[in-house]
């Protein structure tokens, strides 16, 4: 079977990485498009070990150009049916990797420590200072993801359900930006003592490649 | 600077690296696709594993909100 780990565009040679289990790697090429890919006999096992394998060869395969991670765990049977499936998707498959070209994405994590409470008066005390500490949480949480918002060309944005954690977002950043959002992350943590805005990345575009038939 | 400790910076791109591969990425549908379960397992493992950072525990229960565009 052929194991999944991205989609390029057609001409893409295969990255200089070995694939989940050691794998070599391989190129099925279908129209305008090339998948990354690996021969296996059986589907591979879900561990941790396999899921940074993946996360490998989607990195190694970043650097050489425009890619569309594939989700962990995808495999075809034979690159017949691989190839129809891409045909199937080509249109929205080609505007996702134009979307992301000379792009990176960047991951924020707004957190902020958990205020000691004071002990409240009764039970309409506590529940007004909880409604006031998730409302200025949320309020942090937009504010940075309205600045870091500016320096993107994309992001999704998820709200958490409140402290520790206010926000998960991811921005589509061009490469040549990411120097300036770390910049902004920082002045954004510095200028809120108490909240950690933690930047990862940069990371290939996961979360910007089409989960669903690619009609975004 | 963000005031996080080295060993929680960690934990979060670990953590965030695995919500990438189990959660983001192009969705085909393949001859085969690897069961739900078998990935949740994952999570559960790792999430086991990152406890003791444990506010990050209750990153799991969150809400997405669709991809924008500008």
């Amino acid at each position: 079977m052929l194991y999944l780990y991205a989609i390029a565009e057609a001409g893409t040679a295969a990255p200089q990485a070995a694939g989940v289990s050691g794998a070599p790697l391989a190129v099925v090429e279908a129209g305008a498009l090339a998948a990354i890919c690996s021969v296996l006999d059986a589907a591979p096992e879900a561990t941790e070990a396999a899921v940074v394998e993946h996360a490998g060869v989607v990195e190694a395969a970043a650097a050489g150009g425009s890619v569309l991670p594939v989700r962990f765990g995808t495999a075809f049977a034979d690159a017949a049916s691989l190839r129809r499936e891409l045909a199937d998707r080509e249109s929205a498959l080609r505007r996702a990797l134009e979307r992301v070209r000379g792009r990176v994405e960047l991951g924020v994590r707004v957190l902020v420590a958990a205020a000691p409470r004071a002990p409240a008066a009764d039970g309409r005390a506590y529940l007004l200072g909880r409604l006031d500490e998730q409302r200025r949480a949320a309020a942090i949480a937009e504010e940075v993801h309205r600045t870091l918002a500016q320096e993107a060309a994309a992001e999704t944005f998820r709200v958490a359900p409140g402290p520790p954690l206010l926000l998960s977002a991811a921005y589509l950043v061009d490469a040549d930006a990411v120097q300036r959002f770390r910049e902004r992350v920082d002045e954004l943590a510095a200028a809120r003592p108490g909240v950690d805005v933690l930047c990862t990345g940069p990371w290939p575009p996961y979360s910007f490649a089409p989960a669903d038939g690619g009609g975004e | 600077m963000s005031s996080a400790h080295p060993a929680t910076r960690q934990s979060v791109t670990l953590l965030e690296l695995v919500d990438r591969v189990l959660d983001k990425g192009v969705v085909l549908s393949g001859d085969i696709t690897l069961a739900v379960a078998d990935v949740d397992l994952i999570r559960v493992e790792l999430h086991a594993l990152l406890a003791s950072v444990d506010r990050l525990d209750r990153a799991s229960d969150r809400r997405a909100l669709p991809v924008r565009d500008r």
